[in-house]
Formats: C-alpha cells, structure tokens, sequence
C-alpha cells in the first residue's frame, strides 16, 4: 500500500539524508547502515492495558482512567476485589516507579461491557435522530455520555433509549456543539470549485488559478506545466482535490499554446512564450465559482483552512506585461503556502525556468512566499472588498520566498478573451 | 569537488514524495564557519511551482550529483578554511527536506 507524506512529516519514514561531499573522488559515496537512523516504536511491557484486556483480567470491571494528577483510577462493582485490577496494571505502575497503593478504586454501578453493549444501541438510536453529536462509552462517569446538538434532540433520544431498553439512569445526555469537519485548500471538496484549491492531474498537484467562461465553455485556468506535457493540448484530465478521493473528473484541459523558438527577447535554444497558463473545461454538470477564489484567515499567517471567499470585480490590463508597478502590493491563493501576499519587485522579466528549455517572456517577481504546488495559483490585488484579478502564478525560487507570475494581459494574449467574473 | 547526496526510503513500504516541479530537484549550499551561505547551486534561479508525487520504493534512494567549483555566488574562489555543506530536496514545504550539515575543509 503507497502512502502520501507531506515534507513536514517524511523524516518519519524517509530516514536517510546522506551528503557525500568528498575532494578528488569522482564515485558516488553510498549511504552506509550505520548512517541510516532507526525508527522504533516505543516499548509495550509498560504500557496501559487495553480496556477489553482489563476487563478480561479483572471481574467487576467498570472503566479506567487517569485523573488530571496522572492517578491510575479503575472502576469495580461492589465487592470486586482490588488485586486483580493492580495486577492488570502492574506494569504500567512498575514503569513509573508507582506502588500498588497508588491506584484508585471508584465504584461501578454498571460492567464495562454492559456500557458497551449500551453504547452500541444507543448508537444505532442516538444517530437515527438528526442533532445527534456523539456517543461515548465515558469511563471517568461508567456512564454512556451521548452529545446532542439541542434540547428538541435530547428529548427525542431519551424517548428512542427508552423505547430500546437502555436504562435512562445509565446514560447522560448533555449539549454538545456540532463537529465541523475543517476544510482546507488541498483536502476541500470544493463545489462550485473555486480558485486556489489543491487540483490533481496523473503524477502531480497544482491549484486552481481562476474560473473563467471562454465563448460559453465554463473553464478554469492554469499552469500551462499544470498539463501533463507543458505547451500543446493532450486533454489533461483534473480531479479535485484527489482522484484518490473524489474519483469524478472536474475538467480537460483544453487550451494550452505550444512554446516556440524565436521572436523578440527569446534566447537561442530556448522555447518561449508569454504566459505558462493553460485552460481546462469543465465537465458537463460540474460547477464553477465564476469570480470566486477561497479566503483563508489571514496573508502570510500560513493557514491553509478556509473560511471565505474573495470575489473578484475586475481584471488587469490586457497589456503584455500587465499594468502594477514596482512595489505594488499584491496576493496569492495556493494549495501549498495559502493566502500570501508582497510587493511587486520586478516587471515584465524574461527568465529561464531551472532543468528545462523553457522561457517565460515578461513576467512579474513578487517578493512572497511560495511552494512547490501552488502553480496555478490566482495572483490578485485586494481592492477593498473585492479583488482585481493580475495573472497565475507559476514558480517561485528554491527558497520559497518570491514567486513568479504571468500578468493577466499575457494570458489573455495567449489563451484568448476570457470572462473571469 | 564532486558531490553526492541521497534520499533513502529506510522503511518498509512505498512511500510518496511531494516534491517541486516537474522533475526532482535538489540545492546544494556551502557555509562558511560562521554560518553564512557563500555558495548554492539553485540561488538565482526559478523552479516551477507543481509538485510531483513520486513514489519511492522501500530501500530505494533519490541521489542527485552535482560538482562544486569551489567559487562563492560572487564567482570567486572561497578562501582555505573550514565549511559545511549540506542537500536540500524541494518539496511541498519551502524549506525542503534538508540533510544534516557535512564539513569540508578548503585547503591552500
């Protein structure tokens, strides 16, 4: 089974960095074992017993937990004895150099497994009824704990655990908020999409730059090396955010000029162009949030949680180049970094891309930060409520702290007139 | 100065990278023995901003080479002394994946 790791978490896994820096020794040096670091799981003997282990170890069993102090505290009905309960928890005492004494002994009213089995039909009953939150098996009350999201639920579950024989005395049914699943600009199912969410196409991630409607084909624009071969058009299907996770395709890509040798400011052997934007349609029946890019909380804070929506009201210039200054400020939305935002530092460069014969003619640095998967990107200018959309984003230098964007008006030149809101 | 650096998958299973553009990539940085950084490979430069998923098979390594001129960003040659110099793999995070720092010594 493959499994995704993000850089902040690969360490875990990919164990070994190696740098071999050696004089006058033109063979590559081989990691050595001894170099690669071990990842061991912590020891078992100490730990807490499981609850099922517990309950098979000790009669009149009720529940387990540690108080805020760190006491062992274990539930037994009356007349179960104590021994067998420190000796299920010998180990974890032995450990932390704690003596018998040290465990706590609560009574029970009900068996562990009884709450069990009434946590299972309460369950059932509890989530049947639209408010229901929880239902928890809670061993600090040897109760089954149930959260509701009013007092209309509350009734209504009371009522359903009555009518399945739980008894009302062996559960407590409190307020609860809802559980909100948090979304965020690489895990939302965004629907309509918006610009600025994770996209996927065979073997890579990018994001949304904009929507935007080409004659009546509902489209969204992106790295033209968002495709799967950068210039020309091979029908680049995209997902959103995963094909993993939702397996519906979104949009082709549709449009996506070929690069070309010559013409002015282009340097010999290389293959230019003045925008690295492509564009894709969507799917019949899929939806696009024509004008809308997704908010997070804050520029430069590093969120990636979405809590709005920003709405474009205008476009750039259509001029080649675009029409922001120097020292402009201006905005990104993207699946790796989020909401950044910093001053224009450069106009209408021509550059090189690193490893590839690719050239980008007159594009625009901004001095913010960046990641590997926001190509695509929408870059705007925040005019007080709304936004004025400026060009995508493409690439970035390897420290992460200026990115590179084609100006509105160069993707237009290539891509054609395109409504954006 | 010929130089080496791997990314190994220690574990058991295949995992997949995140990694910067179109085709892996990896820095090289020296510093001097006050820390600052007198020479890296990609400074300069723009990468693409897609990211990869590459997979990487349990045991298997990503090894980049890379030969260093021993000339500073300033396209001088560095004084003798000693130096660290370490890898850095673009990923999804803009500090990379970052190999511990390796010495070296410049001599006259």
């Amino acid at each position: 089974m493959s499994r995704l790791f993000t850089s902040r978490n690969v360490l875990a896994a990919v164990s070994t960095l190696v740098l071999a820096s050696c004089q006058d020794n033109a063979s590559p040096t081989q990691p050595a074992d001894a170099d690669i670091p071990a990842v061991r799981g912590q020891a078992q003997g100490n730990d807490l017993p499981s609850a099922a282990e517990f309950d098979r170890q000790t009669p009149g069993f009720g529940g387990f937990f540690l108080t805020s102090d760190g006491t062992p505290t274990v539930y037994l009905t009356r007349g179960a004895s104590r021994a067998p309960a420190e000796q299920a928890l010998s180990g974890y005492l032995a450990g932390r150099g704690l003596s018998n004494a040290s465990v706590r002994i609560l009574e029970a009213k009900y068996g562990w497994k009884q709450l069990e089995r009434w946590q299972e039909t309460a369950s059932v009953e509890a989530f049947a009824i639209p408010g229901a939150v929880y239902v928890d098996n809670d061993e600090t009350v040897n109760r089954v704990r149930i959260g509701v999201e009013d007092l209309g639920t509350m009734g209504q579950v009371r009522a359903a655990l009555a009518r399945a024989r739980v008894p009302d005395e062996a559960v407590i049914i409190e307020r609860a908020d809802p559980i909100i699943q948090v979304a965020t600009l690489q895990d939302v199912v965004d629907r309509p999409v918006r610009a600025g969410v994770q996209i996927n196409f065979p073997g890579y991630l990018c994001s949304v730059g904009f929507n935007a409607t080409s004659g009546s084909q509902k489209s969204f624009v992106t790295a033209s090396h968002c495709t799967t071969t950068q210039g020309g058009v091979e029908s680049t299907p995209y997902w959103q955010p995963l094909q993993s996770v939702n397996g519906t395709q979104i949009a082709t890509e549709v449009a996506d000029p070929a690069y070309a040798k010559g013409g002015s400011g282009c340097a010999k052997g290389k293959l230019c162009r003045y925008s690295d934007a492509s564009r894709a349609a969507y799917v019949s029946g899929a939806n696009q949030a024509l004008g809308l890019i997704a908010r997070t909380s804050g520029a430069n804070n590093g969120s990636l949680t979405i809590t709005g929506s920003f709405t474009i009201s205008a476009d750039d210039c259509s001029t080649t180049g675009g029409c922001l200054a120097v020292g402009t400020t201006v905005d990104k939305v993207g699946r790796t970094t989020g909401w950044t935002s910093g001053a224009i530092t450069n106009t209408c460069v021509n550059t090189g891309v690193q490893g590839s014969r690719f050239m980008l003619l007159c594009q625009t640095f901004v001095s913010a930060g960046v990641g590997g998967g926001d190509s695509g990107s929408d870059v705007f200018q925040v005019t007080g409520n709304s936004v004025k959309l400026v060009g995508v984003l493409w690439g970035g230098n390897s420290g992460g702290t200026q990115f590179v964007y084609s100006p509105f008006g160069n993707v237009t030149r290539e891509l054609g007139p395109l409504t954006t809101h | 100065m010929p130089l080496v650096f791997s990314v190994t998958n220690a574990g058991k299973v295949v995992i997949t990278l995140q990694l910067m553009g179109r085709v892996p990539s990896a820095d090289f940085q020296v510093s001097d023995a006050q820390g600052r950084l007198v020479w890296s490979r990609l400074r300069g430069q723009t990468m693409m901003g897609a990211l990869r998923l590459y997979p990487l098979e349990a045991g298997k390594s990503l090894s980049f080479r890379h030969t260093w001129n021993q000339q500073a960003d300033t396209g001088r040659l560095v004084p003798p002394g000693d130096y660290t110099i370490r890898g850095v793999l673009l990923t999804d995070d803009p500090k990379g994946l970052a190999s511990p720092p390796a010495p070296l010594r410049v001599g006259t």
